[in-house]
């Protein structure tokens, strides 16, 4: 895919290639693409994370090469160009990958140190929802993925725009096996993923309280008027703010959960109540 | 009355984690073993998260069967700001929703399936 953008198409690309990656043997893959962004980060990460084999990413476009080195990828075939990155870093976030669910704290510093600086004039109650949210969704891929490569974690600004997009992957069981495990009569992958979308639903047994995190963030990013991006399995969903949901079967199955909040630079923060 | 001190208890102003929130739920079942009430004092925190709420009282009303009712004549949440206080009541309302489920001898993992859009 030449460009990646924040589409339906860029994830059933992202699923295709995982599928290829997954099936071939040889140890160095290609990666077609003249720009990148945060999905396909975390998206990469996990996947060459999770390989059985040592592979590595070549892709011909030293200027993505650059991108992704720089932001920590580590797996970068030794003969994959770069250069000079002309990205100015500030615009981006590390990648890192949270394995622990109890590293809380290393949550919080990310968040501090990498995602709250491109919000200028940022209040307090702005960077408590923001540290929340990225907590709660790190803390869902740990706990529901069974993945012990943990949840992939990268954010880049896009200032003309004035947004900026954080990205979540991990290469686990994916929302709709863990639904149909406690469920078991859904039909679509799609609807597994609305499903969890709902407050008070949760894969957690009956005896434990949930189903509030994945909720509380449709709502923050309602206010906001954000973007949310779900994918696993062959469901996709996407809402921007407070719009309607768009449901859809991937083409391509997706391995484990990609998660893409875009957020706009705003100090807006919100308050709640619970709907009954 | 027994006043509980989150942060002295959790040992930090950062309150996201699970563990924390099953530390917080240890003490406060301790405590009531010897009061009959407990005052859950969170002064001075920084950070809390839903996932925090669901292991110290999400699980403590499903553990000892309280209704809300029954939460708030055993503990008096003291310290959590007005966005913070809505989110423990969303917690404690969708405990409640549950454990009505449970007390009708619901199977939650089949009512929750007959719920999902085809």
């Amino acid at each position: 895919m030449k460009y990646f953008d924040l589409s339906y198409e860029a994830v059933n690309f992202l699923g295709q290639f995982g599928q290829h990656l997954n099936a071939t043997t040889s140890e160095t893959v290609e990666l077609v693409s003249e720009f990148l962004r945060p999905i396909c980060v975390v998206f990469l990460d996990q996947q060459f994370r999770t390989q059985s084999r040592p592979k590595s990413l070549y892709l011909s476009n030293p200027t993505v090469n650059t991108y992704l080195r720089d932001a920590g990828f580590e797996f970068l075939a030794p003969n994959a160009p770069t250069h000079f990155s002309p990205f100015d870093r500030r615009r981006r976030t590390g990648l890192k990958a949270f394995t622990n669910r109890r590293d809380d704290e290393i949550v919080l510093a990310w968040v501090r140190e990498q995602v709250m600086v491109h919000f200028p004039n940022f209040t307090s109650e702005l960077e408590r929802d923001m540290v929340k949210k990225v907590y709660e969704i790190v803390h869902n891929g740990m706990v529901h993925s069974h993945s012990s490569h943990g949840v992939s974690v990268f954010g880049q600004l896009f200032p003309q725009k004035k947004t900026f997009e954080i990205a979540f992957y991990d290469a686990g069981v994916g929302i709709p096996q863990n639904v149909r495990n406690y469920g078991e009569r859904i039909d679509s992958d799609a609807g597994c993923i609305e499903w969890a979308l709902r407050s008070g639903t949760t894969t957690r047994p009956s005896k434990e309280s949930g189903g509030m995190g994945l909720f509380l963030l449709q709502k923050f990013l309602g206010i906001n008027n954000g973007f949310l991006q779900i994918a696993s399995g062959n469901g996709y969903y996407e809402r921007q703010g407070n719009q309607e949901p768009q449901c859809k079967a991937l083409q391509h199955f997706l391995h484990g959960t990609l998660v893409s909040i875009k957020v706009r630079q705003t100090s807006l923060s919100y308050s709640y109540k619970h709907q009954s | 009355m027994q006043a509980l001190h989150v942060l002295n208890i959790v040992g930090s102003p950062v309150l996201l984690a699970s563990e924390k929130g099953e530390t917080l739920k240890l003490a406060i079942i301790k405590a009531l073993e010897s009061f009959p009430f407990v005052a859950v004092d969170f002064t001075g925190y920084q950070f809390i998260s839903s996932t925090f709420f669901n292991y110290a009282f999400g699980a403590l009303c499903i553990e000892e069967a309280w209704n809300h009712d029954d939460f708030g004549k055993n503990i008096k949440i003291q310290g959590l700001s007005e966005d913070d206080a809505e989110e423990l009541e969303l917690c404690l309302f969708n405990v409640q929703q549950r454990r009505n489920l449970l007390a009708n001898n619901i199977n939650t993992e089949e009512f929750y399936a007959t719920r999902i859009p085809v």
